[in-house]
């Protein structure tokens, strides 16, 4: 029976944390700004080279508009914590064909049953339907570039980080 | 194989089965890789994998490795996919142990990742309410490497 033990070990957090907390708030907020802009760069990337590309022949659905509309928001707090949030965006919809009749009827500013936001569209894909398979491409791109954006990380902080503190 | 074996442990699992219900009318069990076949009974549990990542030995193909598994459950109600989710989530959160199946895989670590609710889902016969929920699990396969 397999007893290995595996030991993770990450040194150097507490000095990290004291070093940014030396510097001037606003300069620890756009280092660490900057290390998540390199590091989700890598993975909207990699989140649109996964996402797939309608290939059918209704006109009313642009090949690569899911691609297109998956963008990145980066928050940083005064307590020099941060987050990026990356992924299809939440207020666009997939555009209407000029030709179609519900096109021609719209009224400015009414909304038109039958349209359908790039985020759900995404999140049929990524979970499936009761008749079509799963194509997880948000969860495959996390799992493919976790790594990379963690080294990215990494990297860019050292690079920023005042040394001699 | 990781994907039959905790296909195994679920469907051996009182508390899982008490949800899927034993007597189903789809004659099957409710746990299906994938997708579910067409019209199956309600609730009923899709498994499938979404990741897999290699723990590297300067020896060659290693036996331990790493798999996300997502089990998506559904139901009529959201509380019936919501209970078959909190089943899956007793029996894997914390799993450690052999899987029974006939690579005689070992379960070294497995713990929940992720939950999400799936979008409902008009069909013709009613509202098919979803969750899901991811696990990370390393495993020793008995079969490859070293």
């Amino acid at each position: 029976m397999p007893q290995s033990i595996v030991t993770v070990r990450i040194d150097g957090l507490d000095k990290l944390q004291d070093m940014l907390e030396r510097q001037p708030l606003k300069n620890a907020k756009n280092t660490i700004r900057t290390a998540l802009t390199v590091a989700s760069k890598i993975m909207e990337d990699g989140m649109i080279k996964e996402a797939p590309v309608y290939t059918g022949n209704d006109p009313r659905i642009p090949p690569g508009f899911l691609a297109e509309h998956i963008n990145t928001h980066i928050s940083v707090r005064n307590n020099l914590s941060g987050s990026a949030t990356i992924g299809p965006q939440a207020r666009i919809d997939y555009p209407l064909a000029p030709t179609s009749k519900k096109a021609k009827l719209r009224k400015k500013g009414s909304k038109v049953a039958g349209r359908i936001a790039v985020l759900t569209v995404a999140r049929f894909l990524e979970y499936g339907t009761s008749k079509m398979k799963a194509n997880p491409f948000i969860t495959r791109s996390w799992e493919t570039y976790k790594n990379a954006c963690l080294v990215a990380i990494v990297n860019t902080l050292q690079q920023l980080v005042p040394k001699g503190f | 194989m990781i994907g039959n074996g905790l296909y195994l442990v679920l469907s051996a699992d009182p508390g899982v089965t008490a949800q899927l219900g034993t007597s189903r009318a789809d004659g099957t069990n409710g746990i299906f890789p994938g997708l579910a076949p067409d019209q199956p009974s309600v609730p009923y549990v899709v498994y499938e994998k979404v990741g897999a990542e290699a723990i590297i030995s300067m020896q060659g193909a290693n036996k331990t490795q790493y798999v996300r598994m997502r089990y998506k459950c559904y139901g009529a109600a959201y509380g019936d996919a919501d209970q078959l989710m909190w089943a899956i989530k007793y029996v894997l959160n914390g799993f450690v142990g052999p899987l029974g199946d006939s690579d005689n895989t070992y379960v070294q670590s497995c713990f929940m990742l992720h939950e999400d609710d799936i979008a409902p889902e008009d069909l013709l016969h009613g509202t098919l309410y979803g969750t899901v929920i991811d696990f990370e699990i390393v495993f020793v396969d008995n079969k490859v490497g070293v």
